[in-house]
């Protein structure tokens, strides 16, 4: 088939924010042939339109306008979405100026990169080159259409047995596939092979995330390094680098890492919350401060802030308020009132946050010493407590052990907060024991390895008792419970212990591999539950 | 002027090149509208707009490498290296020059194993090769020789013309140390330069890229060398 007749019966959709260009680029595709051509001026309007028509080929402009996701963020929300389909061919249009933050991304790379300006001719091999592998490869991506990973890496090794141009495209896969099934020793020695030949970033950060999937932070460590040390921006490297020193207990490395992140990328909500809540623990509440007023305003008018942002700021408020001196202070007070008495006005229908309001405000309180405001908002807590219909919420809970750790005269003075938090199994923080963890970690994998499930899980679950804040080995614990399960566990045995472990991972970012196994994991649940 | 504040010179340029990219970008796109249709109509006009076409492009790289230089130099030339294959960005470079080939009947030969892939970044070999190819188009008598291979473990990628040749001040230049290299001397400098940075940027085990200029070959004018790791 000659290459005008190929793209006749095709399907486009140009994104792009600049009109010139949105009309210069039609052009070029009706040069070569395309007759299908739609056209989204942002990134929301792509996604709808893509939704709707799934189009053989996407052409997106990575700037978008301030207003607008950039075309990273939207190939990443097709991906994790699962919208996008993996023989749709994506390609990145890029400015010269942008390409280092292109380049920044190693997670769900495009098929493949223009830079402007240029030529038809050029867009027209790169889409033929991209077109081929694609058709190439159709076998194994109909597989990652279906979600169907094993089925993907048996595709994969039957086109490296055939010795396919694509090889290495196939190792890459399969490396991705075995991630995303928690596989992480083959993972592993897939990415080996490739790094045997040279250093590859992809597959040095493939080789980085096995090792953390190992519980080998310290090797995880030692790539990311190499990744960061070969591209400067390639800023998921700093953020799984910084998990990496949490599991490890080091917080003001991790937290180093991830100011180095920010400064990089600084639209991640979910890396400017995780910037606070370490800023915190290392008593850092100025810097805790400037990130979480951040998560709030990148958050603004969207559905992902959740009641713990607005909480985690007042938190931090009081804390930068109470050692702060002279015309900060005033500034930093005027700024507590006007926010809490505007959250009051926005949450009317939510009584629990409600609650968790006037915990804030009994926090305040002491730190600035006002005792009769104290008392009074402490009997107001508790009338609304004794009111409360539902079930305690996750935020309050946490709220309330906030109080309990740092502030515990607020539950003390009041019996029927006390006894709420009784009832409620409201506990101050454990005392966490992160190096014993990673030891025991290693311990249960190897019970395993030797297929001695019940020991494994047992093993397992103490080390997450001591480091519950541990993807890892959250996550490992989920895959040995939901084994346990298929081979006919009763469903109540183990089921505490997997929803203390879903709390863990809940917050995990819907573009890491490991989502696909959570994903994976609370269906199967549902699935058990059922039956 | 103490306290004047310090202007970064380099960076106001760089952002002045940006903005020239963009405007070339839309000229150049208007340009390829335009043979198109004149194409069609006049033979003439299609010459002159092969010959716009060409000096814009020539514009674009020298801009690209301008850039690149800036980058390099504030440490921000971050390379991509993937696996690629040589047929592949051999005909991404016929592509792009192809109006120009054809209005100046230059008679490319290719040379190269359809499987021969090697790692390196893509833009970066590409454009350094395009300058060096667009050189050749201008100074070769309609014929050029693009061949890729492999030997002792290093990806070799040659081009030839059968032109004049480089002159002995250029030949001398590729052995110079970086430092030394006289900018004002001509473009050429300029082009040379970039394409030792990119090539020693690309490295391996230990080793790295480089580039190697002589006369002669097997069509008696100019040949350049790229080889890396």
């Amino acid at each position: 088939m000659n290459a005008l007749n190929r793209y006749v019966d095709k399907s486009f959709l140009i994104i792009d924010d600049f009109a010139e260009f949105r009309s210069s680029l039609k052009n070029i595709l009706i040069s070569i042939g395309a007759n299908d051509i739609d056209i989204a001026v942002n990134a929301d309007s792509g996604l709808e339109q893509y939704q709707q028509k799934h189009h053989d080929v996407v052409l997106c402009d990575y700037n978008l306008g301030d207003d607008s996701k950039d075309g990273q963020q939207l190939l990443e929300e097709l991906n994790y979405r699962e919208i996008l389909r993996k023989d749709s061919i994506f390609i990145m249009v890029t400015a010269e100026n942008s390409m280092e933050m292109v380049m920044g991304a190693i997670e769900y790379s495009p098929d493949d990169y223009l830079t402007k300006p240029f030529t038809k001719q050029t867009l027209r091999t790169r889409l033929d080159r991209v077109y081929q592998k694609k058709t190439a490869l159709n076998s194994v991506l109909t597989e990652l259409n279906k979600q169907k990973h094993e089925s993907a890496v048996n595709e994969c090794n039957e086109l490296i047995k055939a010795r396919s141009k694509y090889t290495v495209t196939c190792l890459r896969i399969k490396g991705d596939c075995m991630l995303r099934l928690g596989l992480y020793t083959k993972a592993k020695k897939i990415y080996d092979t490739v790094l045997q030949q040279r250093e590859i970033i992809w597959a040095l950060m493939g080789r980085g995330k096995s090792w953390l999937g190992l519980g080998q932070y310290e090797l995880a460590i030692s790539d990311f390094d190499k990744i960061i040390n070969i591209n400067h921006s390639a800023v998921s490297a700093y953020d799984l680098k910084a998990e990496a020193f949490i599991a490890l207990g080091e917080k003001q490395k991790a937290l180093e890492t991830l100011d180095q992140a920010c400064k990089i990328s600084p639209k991640s909500i979910s890396r400017f919350r995780l910037h606070g809540d370490l800023s915190v623990d290392l008593t850092q509440f100025d810097k805790a401060l400037i990130s979480y007023k951040k998560v709030l305003s990148l958050g603004k008018n969207s559905v992902v802030l959740k009641e713990e942002d607005q909480l985690h700021y007042f938190n931090a408020l009081i804390k930068s308020l109470a050692t702060a001196t002279g015309s900060q202070q005033t500034k930093l007070t005027a700024e507590f009132n006007q926010n809490l008495l505007q959250q009051k006005k926005l949450n009317k229908e939510n009584q629990q946050f409600l609650i968790c309001l006037n915990l804030i405000k009994a926090t305040y309180c002491i730190e600035v010493d006002k005792e009769a405001e104290l008392a009074q908002t402490v009997s107001d807590i508790a009338i609304q407590l004794t009111k409360m219909s539902d079930s305690i919420r996750g935020f309050l809970r946490d709220q309330l052990i906030h109080s309990k750790s740092h502030y515990p005269q607020i539950i003390e003075s009041s019996k029927s907060i006390s006894d709420f938090c009784v009832s409620n199994s409201v506990n101050e923080n454990k005392a966490l024991n992160i190096l014993w963890a990673n030891e025991q970690f290693i311990k249960g994998l190897k019970a395993e390895q030797k297929k001695q499930n019940l020991e494994a899980i047992k093993i397992i679950s103490e080390a997450y008792q001591a480091a519950d804040f541990n993807l890892t080995i959250a996550l490992k614990l989920m895959t040995l419970i939901i084994q346990e399960f298929e081979a006919g566990a009763p469903a109540d045995k183990y089921m505490q212990l997997f929803e203390h472990s879903v709390r863990t991972v809940k917050n995990l970012d819907p573009a890491d591999q490991r989502f696909t196994l959570f994903r994976k994991h609370l269906k199967s649940i549902k699935t058990i539950l059922a039956r | 002027m103490k306290n004047q504040p310090q202007i970064d010179f380099s960076t106001v340029l760089a952002s002045a090149v940006h903005d020239m990219k963009n405007s070339l970008c839309m000229l150049i796109q208007s340009i390829d509208h335009l043979s198109l249709s004149a194409s069609k109509h006049s033979p003439e006009d299609a010459e002159d707009l092969a010959h716009l076409h060409y000096e814009a492009s020539r514009l674009n790289t020298n801009l690209l490498q301008l850039l690149s230089l800036y980058r390099a130099e504030k440490h921000q030339l971050p390379l991509t290296i993937e696996e690629h294959y040589i047929v592949d960005i051999v005909e991404e470079l016929i592509a792009k020059n192809e109006v120009y080939i054809k209005n100046r009947e230059i008679k490319v030969e290719i040379n190269v194993d359809e499987d021969l892939a090697w790692y390196l970044d893509m833009d970066l070999i590409g454009n350094l090769l395009n300058d060096i190819f667009i050189n050749a188009l201008r100074y070769s008598n309609e014929k050029i020789i693009i061949s890729g291979y492999e030997e002792n473990g290093k990806l070799h990628i040659k081009l030839e013309d059968n032109g004049q040749g480089y002159p002995e001040s250029m030949l001398d230049l590729v052995d110079m140390p970086m430092q030394q290299l006289d900018l004002n001397a001509g473009r050429t400098g300029l082009g040379l330069f970039f394409a030792r940075l990119i090539s020693s940027a690309h490295e391996n085990k230990g080793e790295r890229g480089e580039i190697r200029l002589e006369n002669g070959g097997e069509l008696g004018g100019s040949v350049f060398k790229l080889i890396l790791p």
